[in-house]
């Protein structure tokens, strides 16, 4: 349309929107009518990415670990833990999708500003955890190649900054997606091990609590729930379901994208666990360095192992040493309606630029820290997430049963059955973790 | 004058001191429509003594002195009866913060932390102001606090530790005036006071953007047509159908009758069928026609591209009689391109046979005939030809706009430049996938 400037008072500005008009949808032919599986596969994009970048150095520890104390036994917990995540993950989509708001901005206009600083709060802290896990999952890729810590965290660190505040990252983003799918490695050496299938099928299917009086066994549980329902992932699902601008007609394709991302993480961290179970625990052998988690790798890379799993780490850190600090910036300044976004100087937008250099910062310093246990440090960040948890679930469930904010979408009583149970169990557990910790100080 | 954060959780008082009921909502009541800059009046204050109900509501009139610390009733018991809303009440606690409002000053969306009450008059922001001496019951909304300060106030964070913070933290106040309430809830239409319409296009598209879909959509329905219609044009094509879909067909229907037609059928193109055609119905046949013939052409082809809204004159007529004819008509109000002028056959079913340019024509004698003034060598291209032959067509020979013709010649459409535009910038698919970084 050629503007006629006559027509209006004002002469125009220059338009801030700043998306091609028009052309990019495929012609006249509608998009829903197109092929019937078409929509299922383009919604299909982002889980699969967030799935396969989903194991950051936090969750490889966590798995790893479980596999080499427990064995088998704590199958079972996955797979409940993989429902319950699905569930959260659905309810979040699904706010999003009937409201076309974020998950801050729901629980601000429902609960009112105390609460939404709250949870905002709650969010901070268990993202800069793992921020910092990122970091010193960097610095650990780095000694499995033979560079100390000190000399390769501060480049590292500085090349992270340098290529968000550049706006250059979306290039070498896919090369870490693509490094970090090295981790798939573990779902291959698990076949080539050739475990006992009949007895990881009854660990999967078959609830086992001997080991619930063990040492560690509730730390671990807590850290398993924190890693795989991380409360960053509800707000990043909830936020890209309004970005795209998915409408109520269109949510049934981005479920179905929810569950496929969900299940396809999950598969690959039970993997991990089967992995290291198969080659770690049989020898009594733990995980607590990352070449520890490395030995699990040997079947397939031999003695590259080291190798093989430092690259997957480093690409898998990097990708997340990015993501986590901005995200961050991005929800605090939001939630305050301060100015953000990668382009501003630290004059135009000084919270936000401070917020994220700062947790880069952070980050760094910590993963430099000489004698820090990385493993142990990992785990315990995983567990502080699954603490917070909780907090976040109840808003959650909160607010996905309001009838007058979700209409016909709100919860259904099974639905709520289900997810109320799980949520009642995690609790249980973080108490139970809590109560043990206290009573069994060395726990 | 008040803050509402300063008086919630207040208890009330009456003479005989401190009764077990907390201030937890404030009502005010909205101006008529005829009055609408006019600050909602504070219609009173619902209290509450357990956890549950909505409270009851003390009128305005009946409150002796509202203070932090002092909220003061004149009688001793208070009303029973649970609060039910009335027509054009407005809760600010339930409906008004932590909402969305638009700036009209700014024309930005924002956040309402905080809610002044005081007065009628210009808030005074004075701090430590002395005692008002206008009793409650003539208080109004004076505005919405949507800075730093309101945040920090509700959190109960003195300002001198946000200041040792860098954060900016003065009041900033809008004024009821300024105002526009986002999501106007059960109060709809009641709830909008300012004129949509004086802004420009792209700054209401731009609002749109800052809110949900249904909001969005919302807003665009109490935009007059004609606007409403030119904010849609400025949407990525994929926010367009997002937002019809919250329409109702009559009022979408009415919407793409003011749009470009070959905008409008871009649009109705990527619905599903059963909503093009039940928008298609109904809309008037003057507006509905041009459309549906549009429709039939695929995109990425001249047909897909052009719109019928353009300047043709007959053969036999002169200069001047164009000039009058152009005067008297609706079509040169509406037409997109104007500058130029394609003079067809009337008799050989409009049959495209010169094209005359503004300049030629304002220059021109009056008496002279058009089938002097106009280039016979006419640029054209047929409905089918791909969109990129278009685009370099226009680029190559400097062309505003190019015609489309029919087997037999015949003018259909005109493809205008910015249309071609959008061929050659590289547009491509857009890719859905979140955008993490921001």
């Amino acid at each position: 349309m050629l503007p006629d400037p006559a027509a209006y008072s004002a002469a125009p500005a220059p338009s801030p929107l700043n998306r091609p008009s028009g052309r990019g949808l495929p012609g006249r032919i509608t998009r829903l009518r197109r092929r019937r599986w078409w929509p299922y596969l383009a919604a299909l994009g982002p889980g699969i990415i967030a799935a396969a970048a989903g194991n950051d150095a936090g969750g490889i520890a966590t798995y790893a670990s479980t596999g080499a104390q427990f064995g088998y036994s704590m199958l079972w917990v996955m797979v409940v833990i993989t429902v319950l995540l699905i569930l959260v993950q659905e309810m979040c989509a699904r706010m999003g999708a009937v409201t076309g708001k974020g998950l801050a901005d729901l629980i601000r206009e429902q609960f009112g500003l105390r609460w939404a600083a709250f949870a905002t709060l709650v969010f901070f802290v268990a993202n800069t955890g793992v921020t910092i896990t990122e970091f010193v999952g960097l610095g650990a890729a780095a000694e499995l190649f033979g560079i100390p810590r000190w000399l390769a965290v501060p480049p590292l660190a500085v090349l992270v900054w340098w290529l968000v505040t550049q706006g250059s990252y979306a290039r070498v983003e896919k090369l870490f997606i693509a490094l970090s799918l090295v981790f798939l490695s573990y779902v291959v050496t698990v076949f080539i091990i050739q475990p006992n299938w009949g007895t990881i099928g009854h660990a999967l299917v078959i609830p086992d609590l001997t080991q619930l009086g063990a040492m560690g066994y509730l730390s671990t549980l807590v850290a398993l729930i924190g890693t795989t329902i991380t409360p960053y992932m509800q707000l990043y699902q909830q936020a890209s379901v309004v970005e795209k601008g998915v409408t109520p007609s269109r949510y049934p394709y981005e479920r179905f994208d929810v569950i496929i991302g969900g299940l396809f993480s999950n598969v690959v961290s039970i993997f991990i666990i089967i992995a290291t179970a198969a080659t770690l625990f049989v020898h009594h052998q733990q995980v607590q360095t990352a070449a520890d988690a490395a030995k699990a790798l040997e079947p397939i890379a031999g003695p590259s192992a080291q190798l093989l799993f430092g690259v997957g780490l480093f690409g898998a850190s990097m990708l997340a040493a990015a993501v986590l600090p901005l995200a961050t910036a991005y929800a605090v300044t939001e939630a305050i309606g301060l100015e953000r976004g990668v382009s501003f100087s630290f004059r135009q937008a000084p919270v936000f630029m401070g917020l994220f250099t700062a947790l880069v910062a952070l980050g760094a310093v910590v993963a430099m820290i000489p004698g820090i246990p990385i493993v142990a440090l990992l785990l315990f960040v995983q567990v502080v997430n699954g603490v917070l948890l909780p907090v976040e679930l109840i808003f959650i469930l909160l607010i996905a049963n309001n009838r007058e904010v979700m209409g016909r979408y709100a919860n259904t009583r099974l639905f709520n059955g289900v997810a109320g149970l799980g949520v009642a169990v995690i609790i249980l557990a973080v108490l139970g973790m809590l109560v043990s910790l206290v009573l069994v100080p060395s726990g | 004058m008040v803050y509402l954060s300063e008086l919630l959780n207040q208890p009330v008082r009456t003479a005989q001191g401190a009764t077990r009921a907390r201030v937890v909502d404030a009502v005010v009541a909205l101006a008529g429509p005829d009055a609408a800059d006019t600050p909602p009046r504070l219609h009173g204050l619902l209290v509450r003594t357990g956890w549950r109900g909505p409270g009851v509501l003390v009128p305005a009139a009946r409150f002796t002195r509202l203070a932090p610390g002092a909220v003061t009733v004149d009688a001793a018991a208070l009303p029973r009866d649970p609060y039910q809303r009335g027509d054009r009440e407005l809760r600010l606690v339930k409906d008004l913060w932590d909402r969305q409002v638009i700036d009209m000053a700014s024309q930005q969306v924002r956040r309402v932390n905080d809610v002044l009450l005081g007065p009628p008059g210009p808030p005074d922001l004075v701090a430590d102001a002395p005692a008002v001496s206008t009793p409650p019951g003539e208080w109004v909304l004076q505005g919405a606090d949507i800075g730093v300060r309101g945040m920090l106030r509700r959190l109960g964070i003195p300002p001198r530790l946000a200041r040792r913070l860098g954060l900016r933290v003065a009041v900033h106040l809008v004024p009821w005036a300024q105002l526009e309430i986002v999501a106007t809830g059960v109060l709809g239409t009641d709830a909008r006071h300012l004129d949509l319409n004086r802004l420009h296009p792209v700054e209401i598209a731009h609002l749109t953007e800052q809110i949900s879909i249904r909001e969005a959509a919302d807003l665009l329905a109490a935009l007059a047509d004609t606007r409403a219609a030119d904010v849609l044009e400025e949407l990525p094509a994929d926010r367009q159908v997002d937002l019809l879909e919250f329409l109702p067909d009559t009022r979408a229907a009415d919407i793409l009758e003011e749009m470009d037609p070959d905008d409008a059928a871009d649009l109705l193109g990527d619905l599903p069928h059963t909503r093009t055609a039940a928008l298609l119905a109904q809309m008037a046949p003057a507006a509905g026609d041009p459309v549906r013939m549009l429709l039939h052409y695929p995109d990425h082809t001249a047909g897909g591209m052009m719109t019928t809204r353009f300047l043709r004159a007959a053969t036999a007529w002169s200069a001047g009689e164009l000039i009058r004819r152009l005067r008297e008509a609706p079509a040169l109000a509406r037409a997109t391109l104007v500058y130029y002028i394609y003079i067809v056959e009337q008799a050989d079913h409009d049959r495209l046979v010169g094209v005359l340019s503004l300049r030629e024509l304002l220059l021109a004698e009056p008496t002279t005939p058009l089938t002097a003034l106009m280039a016979p060598a006419v640029r054209m291209v047929t409905a089918e030809t791909a969109a990129a032959e278009v685009a370099r067509i226009m680029a190559e020979y400097n062309l505003l706009g190019l015609p489309v013709v029919d087997a037999a010649g015949a003018i259909l459409g005109v493809v205008t430049v910015d249309d071609a535009l959008d061929v050659l910038l590289p547009a491509g698919w857009q890719r859905r996938l979140p955008r993490v970084l921001g």
